[in-house]
């Protein structure tokens, strides 16, 4: 296990001055080389989720350990080093890349950062260019001269060029077109099974997800309500909320059926309902939904829930 | 009825380096009560289709062909003559409805203006008919949220805001550009739903443009497929989609992760499509096509027809005896 995150729970102060936990009591582990998919609507708190993983927002409770280091929030000082391994990679590379500064530039700085020369810097960045499927021509040029699908491989290039261990990557291919996208996605399934890293993949995209993960986490309302292995949840999810977002997604057959519709939209994070968070919007409804919180248990080895009606059912 | 034919349609824009192509012989019919999706890459085309039906190209682009809007010649009217079909008959509902409502006005005002502007209704009427559009696109407590602004509503509801505005004028043509790609899977279920319901009651025409092909399954009826200006394929939306014949619209097809069923690696389209102005004589896909052959560059691809529905420009055919 190289990263361990345990009763984590994020709170943010509004402007109005309101207390909104944005993640509540999360727990998760990454192994090396595995694919660990995060699902949710927005609001969620799936990106907080993984910021705070990465140590740029503050938790309010609960630890995160990455190679035995405890990740401690990121002050003004530079980045301790055995945490430089875990790297971000954001949704937008039209924001998260420099438009002033040569890809090369841009691409060079963590490596001298960790006290490379510049001459092997480059033929390293050159290298990564090769291996995100672009040329090492790209060190002289400027973002405005790639597409989207384009400068998201730069992005991933830049995110390895620090030889990372856990990638977090926070919607990475949303902002790319369809085909891009399964550039993208296969290109980032690649490079862990390559580089032995650990890929946290947040994604409202449930197809795709679906396909890249080797465990899937569905999140509601800053909690995580279902999580296991990918193939056995999206063949057999057990929370009712798990079962509306897979509904949702509108399937390629030419059949013309509508997707199901979800009622009801994410409750206002001032007023959380009480019990099961899930339960103003599910259909299966019982009385005990709305004064207790069910908690995670283990339905069988490969998914843990949180929803009464799987414990009633095993229990039959 | 057919409420828009489009034939031979090119616009030209002026870029930097002069004139380049940006839609190439696009040819088009939407029936009254039809649903029609237009389906492509960033840069395929389709956005531009839209702002030419809706006349609102960029200074200085060159038209032709022709563009008939229930009977009305739409290439070439007159700028006068186009503000009163825009936004009364043909109407358009964007991609995010963060940036297409004015953040500090009303949503009444915002909703009544052109109700106003188009159709002569007095303030008091406007509001009367707000509410109903409100009602009719399910945003809940409508008389409340005539006061609200943009900010007080999620994502979604800001969706069915826009899209109660393109309704207010009862438009006999509904242009939809991406208008649920920026929203959750569960708050584009609902939206699916809305135009669906906006069709099947009001028997309203819609042009649905997105990239996303389970989308297009679930609500268009027939879909047309674009790539670097021009069309590739079209036809009955469940024919092309179970039997697609271009090698691009099986690609895009194959590119897709699919849900249920068993895990695959993604089949990714290779390459990039020509820049804008850079279309070859033939077959634009030709670079990235697995099928290429030296004629597919070099010769205009002849349309194949299969039946008065289904039709692709590809010759190569390498589904021959396949289906």
């Amino acid at each position: 296990m190289i990263l361990e995150v345990k009763n984590l729970s994020v709170t943010y102060r509004r402007q109005d001055g309101a207390h909104i936990t944005a993640v509540n009591s999360v727990d998760l582990s990454l192994d090396r080389g595995e694919v660990l998919g995060l699902v949710g609507e927005s609001g969620c708190g799936k990106s907080t989720l993984g910021k705070a993983i990465m140590g740029i927002v503050p938790a309010a409770s609960g630890t995160i350990s990455f190679k035995d280091n405890f990740v401690e929030p990121l002050g003004r000082g530079s980045r301790p080093e055995p945490l430089r391994a875990l790297q971000l990679i954001f949704q937008d590379p039209y924001s998260s890349l420099n438009p002033r500064r040569k890809i090369g530039d841009q691409l060079i700085d963590g490596l001298i950062n960790q006290g490379e020369n510049e001459k092997s810097a480059r033929q390293y960045s050159a290298q990564l260019l090769e291996r995100v499927g672009l040329s090492a021509s790209a060190l002289e040029k400027y973002t405005h001269q790639f597409s989207g699908g384009q400068r998201q491989r730069i992005a991933i290039a830049r995110a390895l060029s620090v030889k990372p261990e856990v990638i977090i990557a926070d919607e990475p291919i949303s902002a790319l077109d369809a085909s891009a996208q399964a550039q993208v996605s296969n290109l980032l399934l690649e490079l862990t099974k390559e580089f032995n890293l650990g890929l946290i993949f947040i994604s409202h995209d449930l197809s795709v997800v679906r396909q890249i993960t080797d465990r899937t986490a569905v999140m509601y309302f800053g909690e995580i309500v279902e999580i296991g292995d990918t193939d056995v949840i999206w063949n057999s999810p057990v929370h009712p909320y798990t079962k509306a977002l897979i509904e949702a997604v509108p399937k390629p057959d030419g059949k013309g059926s509508l997707p199901v519709e979800l009622s009801g939209d994410v409750p206002d994070p001032r007023f959380p309902p009480t019990g099961c968070r899930f339960n103003p919007r599910c259909k299966f409804r019982i009385d005990k939904c709305t004064s207790e919180a069910p908690q995670l248990f283990s339905i069988n080895k490969s998914q843990t829930v949180s929803c009464f009606l799987s414990s009633t059912s095993k229990n039959d | 009825m057919t409420l828009l034919e489009v034939k031979n349609l090119n616009v030209e824009l002026l870029t930097k380096g002069g004139y380049a192509r940006a839609l190439d012989g696009i040819n088009l019919s939407l029936e009254s009560g039809e649903i029609l999706g237009i389906a492509g890459e960033s840069g395929s085309g389709k956005t531009m289709t839209a702002l030419t039906l809706l006349g609102l190209l960029p200074n200085h682009s060159k038209i032709s062909g022709s563009l008939k809007f229930s009977g009305t010649e739409l290439v070439g009217i007159d700028q006068k003559r186009m503000r009163d079909i825009r936004g009364r008959e043909i109407s358009m509902v964007f991609q995010d409805p963060m940036t297409s409502l004015h953040p500090m006005l009303s949503i009444g005002t915002q909703l009544t203006e052109h109700m106003i502007t188009h159709l002569g209704l007095s303030k008091n009427e406007a509001r009367e008919k707000a509410i109903d559009l409100l009602t009719e696109v399910r945003i809940p407590d409508p008389q409340r949220s005539l006061d609200a602004v943009p900010s007080q509503f999620s994502g979604g509801m800001r969706q069915r805001i826009c899209i109660a505005m393109a309704l207010a004028c009862d438009p006999k043509l509904l242009l939809a550009d991406e208008p649920t790609t920026a929203l959750d899977v569960t708050v584009q279920a609902g939206i699916l739903n809305l135009f669906r319901r906006l069709r099947d009651k009001h028997g309203l025409s819609i042009i649905f443009i997105t990239h996303d092909l389970g989308v297009m399954s679930s609500l268009t009826d027939r879909l047309l497929v674009m790539y670097a200006g021009r069309e590739v394929e079209s036809g009955k939306t469940s024919t092309l989609l179970q039997n697609p014949r271009h090698p691009y619209t099986r690609g895009i097809l194959d590119s897709l992760p699919d849900i249920s069923g068993s895990k695959k690696k993604l089949k990714a389209i290779m390459g990039f499509p020509p820049e804008l102005g850079k279309q070859p004589l033939g077959c634009a896909f030709h670079n990235r096509c697995p099928f290429n052959t030296p004629q597919c560059e070099s010769h205009v691809i002849p349309l194949t027809t299969l039946d008065s529905h289904h039709r692709f420009y590809c010759d190569i055919d390498p589904l021959k005896g396949d289906s």
